[in-house]
């Protein structure tokens, strides 16, 4: 494709002006050379505005002012004549092969208030296509975005319309992946991946499909399988269940019949066993009743028997302390002593007349000696126990005499029931068998009740295994029936997955192939482009299509290889990128050698010339740019060459 | 038999001693002694005074077993208190007599007598009547005693 003409109307500093690029057979070169600020980047921006609604290339100057997109000549000029809204409009006409493609976008602004205001929702982009006889198309929306990205893809936009004043960063990492992809779109490669996708997505669907018609056969085969085999187990075990159960009732009803008559004899025998020990437990307790009640008499025996001369000895104390006749402390013998000797026992000194008499009124009034004294003071307490013991014989005896009552009634009772279950156990001659007969009947009744109950619950589960079987029968048939329907849909699967591998080696094949053409024309143009023609080896691309540059001693040295020549690696790319890929596209440079010069600018504008009999190419250049060694390749081969200046320091026209 | 002015043991006869072994066998009316286990020698010594007291007949120990049935370490307050007031109970004049009572030797002899008649009778249970039988009638002896004691009455 290649731009025919733009028509710039209100956009920035052009009020209105046209750039016609017709078109030459040998080539297809256009200079458009203007100072700085006069609108050759604006120029680019107007393209990209126009294509993609987009401005990349805005100058740090226009960002920060804000201005409008509006011409602000057209604006005031709009006013004066009392004009509510003025319209910004670029159009590209372009051309491939036959067809005739006409790109406009246009937007309008409010300019009755004091700020011009954009009216963005009123934007508008149309895509009009005719063919060498008419049949005019027009396109909206995304019917007209499509036709973009047919010819001039938004994403790879870079590759066509770029500033030669960032060439020099055109690799640098950020970039790694888009450079790829921007080749995987340019070389349409991304066809045949979007091929690849829609391949997959295809096989997704009809895997979807199938593994909703197709059920797991194996799956439900081996749920069945493992379902007849519980079925089995469950039978096995119900019949099992069932001959236990007929076996103890067979059991219990035979044993039945032989203890017929004879039933409870068990049960008597433990009853003659608990009473028997129960008789021991009773004799026992009247054994040890019998001890206390000797202890007992014995006790009583002499506490009666002495009753009377403890109840006498203690009056008898009671009257002698009453009447203090109980020497406390000094002892009546050796009161006597002193009087016999005339001397005190205490202090050895001879008695006085008066002293002894005093003596021997003491002594008149101690009855008894101390020793008496003493002897009647330690019997005392257990005397007077033996009198209050003796009060509470009658109640102990009582107390005594009915446990043994009642001990003995009970072992009586005891005696005689022994007696009577002793008469019926003794009927039976044969105790043993009775015994083993109703041992077995009561274990075969507690085993019949448990395997009713396990029984019931082998039923329940058999119940729900049979359904479970009936349910995955009905499944599976269901499966097979479905299987023959899914039989196709796996055939298109496979013959989907076979084709989108082969899809993606070719896709493989052909990334590889332009990635070894590529790093082969890079290589080209870059010797083409470069004065030094024995510093470099060659170029190599990484599967990213990252850029390597090998110098001739084998070494990698794009990292320190200058500005300029970094631009040229760049400039040599995007030639071989668009060779390579056979996108028929026109090339837009702005300022392309501001970071070139000397022997390379002349290197530059060789290659450029010999590029542009096969692509057309769009440059920008300030006039100290277009120096005169380019100056004298490029007007020879320039098909058109315009000089903008800026009038009235705001509107950009035609020199 | 000599009366020690300061005895040291309870005696009792070598007949006593004789039934005091069959007792030990038999355990009759529970007074096996059993080693120290069961019922003391002074409870023995004082239930054979008591029967004996009873009859108010003491008698004289004529062979006595030499070593004794009770050394006085081991004669308990309850049988000393009982011998003391035994002895105090039969004083012509108790309330004037009082110091007899520092004649331990006599104390202990009139005990012994009573003991040695109560042994007698014990032999003479042990012989004729089972424990149960005694101890029945010896309930109804009590309750007697009792009765004529006026105990509940006092």
């Amino acid at each position: 494709m290649r731009i025919l003409s733009i028509d710039i109307r209100n956009y920035r500093q052009y009020q209105s002006l046209s750039f016609m690029f017709p078109e030459s057979k040998n080539s297809d070169i256009h200079i458009i050379i203007a100072q700085n600020g006069v609108g050759k980047t604006n120029l680019l921006n107007a393209i990209t505005w126009c294509l993609y609604s987009k401005e990349p290339h805005l100058g740090d100057e226009d960002k920060n002012r804000g201005l409008p997109k509006l011409n602000l000549t057209a604006m005031d000029m709009a006013r004066a004549e009392g004009k509510d809204t003025v319209m910004v409009e670029v159009e590209i006409r372009a051309q491939d092969d036959n067809q005739h493609l006409t790109y406009k976008r246009s937007l309008p602004f409010r300019i009755n208030g004091p700020e011009p205001f954009e009216e963005a929702a009123k934007e508008k982009f149309t895509v009009t296509t005719a063919t060498a006889v008419g049949d005019p198309k027009v396109y909206e929306g995304e019917e007209a975005k499509n036709y973009v990205n047919k010819y001039m893809p938004e994403k790879v936009r870079e590759y066509f319309y770029f500033d030669g004043e960032q060439l020099n960063n055109y690799f640098v990492s950020a970039r790694k992946g888009k450079v790829r992809d921007a080749i995987f779109n340019i070389s349409q490669v991304d066809v045949l991946h979007r091929i690849y996708e829609r391949i997959g997505e295809i096989i997704k669907d009809k895997q979807r499909e199938a593994g909703a018609k197709t059920p797991d056969i194996a799956k439900i085969t081996n749920e069945l399988s493992d379902v007849e085999t519980q079925l089995l187990s469950i039978e096995t075990k119900i019949e099992d269940l069932e001959d236990q159960i007929a076996k103890s009732e067979r059991i219990i009803k035979e044993n039945t019949e032989y203890l017929q008559g004879e039933d409870n004899f068990p049960e008597l025998e433990k009853e003659y066993q608990e009473l028997k020990a129960k008789q021991t437990n009773l004799t026992n307790e009247i054994k040890e009743l019998m001890a206390s009640m000797y202890t007992f008499v014995r006790e009583m025996k002499l506490t009666l028997v002495f009753y009377e001369a403890a109840k006498k000895t203690l009056a008898i104390i009671a009257m002698k302390e009453s009447e203090n006749a109980l020497p406390p402390n000094i002892d009546k013998e050796m009161l006597q002593k002193a009087l016999k000797e005339h001397t005190c026992t205490v202090c050895n000194q001879s008695l006085s007349a008066d002293g002894e008499e005093f003596i021997k009124k003491l002594i008149e009034s101690f009855q008894v000696s101390s020793k008496t004294s003493n002897l009647l003071m330690s019997i005392r307490s257990e005397l007077e126990r033996i009198v209050r013991t003796a009060l509470s014989y009658p109640e102990e005896k009582k107390r005594m005499k009915d446990k043994y009552k009642y001990l003995t009634d009970q072992l009586s009772e005891v005696g005689v029931n022994l007696d009577n279950i002793d008469k019926r156990i003794n009927r039976v001659s044969n105790k043993e068998e009775l015994r083993l007969k109703h041992n077995e009947r009561e274990e075969h009744e507690e085993l019949k009740k448990q395997n009713i109950e396990k029984l019931g619950v082998a039923k329940d589960q058999l119940k729900k295994a049979e359904d479970r079987k009936t349910k995955l029968t009905t499944d599976l048939n269901k499966a097979l029936a479905k299987d023959m329907e899914c039989a196709k849909l796996r055939q298109l699967i496979d013959f989907a997955t076979n084709g989108r591998n082969i899809i993606a080696e070719v896709e493989t094949d052909m990334m590889d192939e332009v990635r070894s053409k590529m790093e082969e024309r890079t290589t080209y143009y870059f010797n083409e482009l470069i004065w030094k023609k024995n510093t470099y080896d060659r170029i190599k691309l990484d599967k990213d299509f990252q850029l390597d540059l090998i110098h001739k001693d084998g070494y990698s040295c794009v990292g320190t290889t200058s500005a300029a020549e970094r631009a040229l690696l760049a400039l040599s790319f995007t030639l071989a990128l668009h060779e390579v890929s056979g996108f028929n596209s026109l090339l837009f440079i702005d300022t392309p050698v501001a970071r070139v010069s000397d022997l390379n600018r002349i290197n530059f504008a060789n290659v450029l010339c010999e590029v542009s009999k096969n692509k057309q190419l769009i440059m920008t250049f300030t006039p100290d740019e277009y120096s005169p060694e380019i100056k004298k390749i490029f007007d020879q081969a320039a098909k058109t060459k315009v000089e903008l200046a800026l009038h009235d320091e705001k509107i950009t026209v035609l020199k | 038999m000599e009366v020690s002015k300061n005895p040291d043991r309870l005696n009792y006869s070598t007949k006593a001693k004789q039934l005091l072994d069959k007792v030990e066998e038999s355990n009759y009316f529970g007074l096996a002694n059993r080693g120290g286990a069961g019922v003391s020698r002074s409870e023995i010594f004082l239930f054979a005074m008591a029967i004996g007291a009873e009859s108010k007949s003491p008698t004289v120990i004529k062979n006595p077993y030499a070593g004794g049935l009770v050394l006085e370490k081991s004669i308990d307050s309850k049988t000393k208190a009982v011998m003391y007031a035994q002895y105090i109970s039969q004083l012509a004049d108790p309330e004037n007599e009082l110091d007899e009572i520092s004649k331990k030797g006599e104390v202990y002899k009139l005990a012994e007598q009573y003991a040695n008649t109560g042994f007698e009778c014990i032999e003479e249970y042990l012989d004729k009547k089972t424990p149960e039988t005694l101890l029945f009638e010896l309930f109804v002896e009590l309750d007697e005693q009792y009765k004529e004691l006026n105990i509940d009455k006092a």
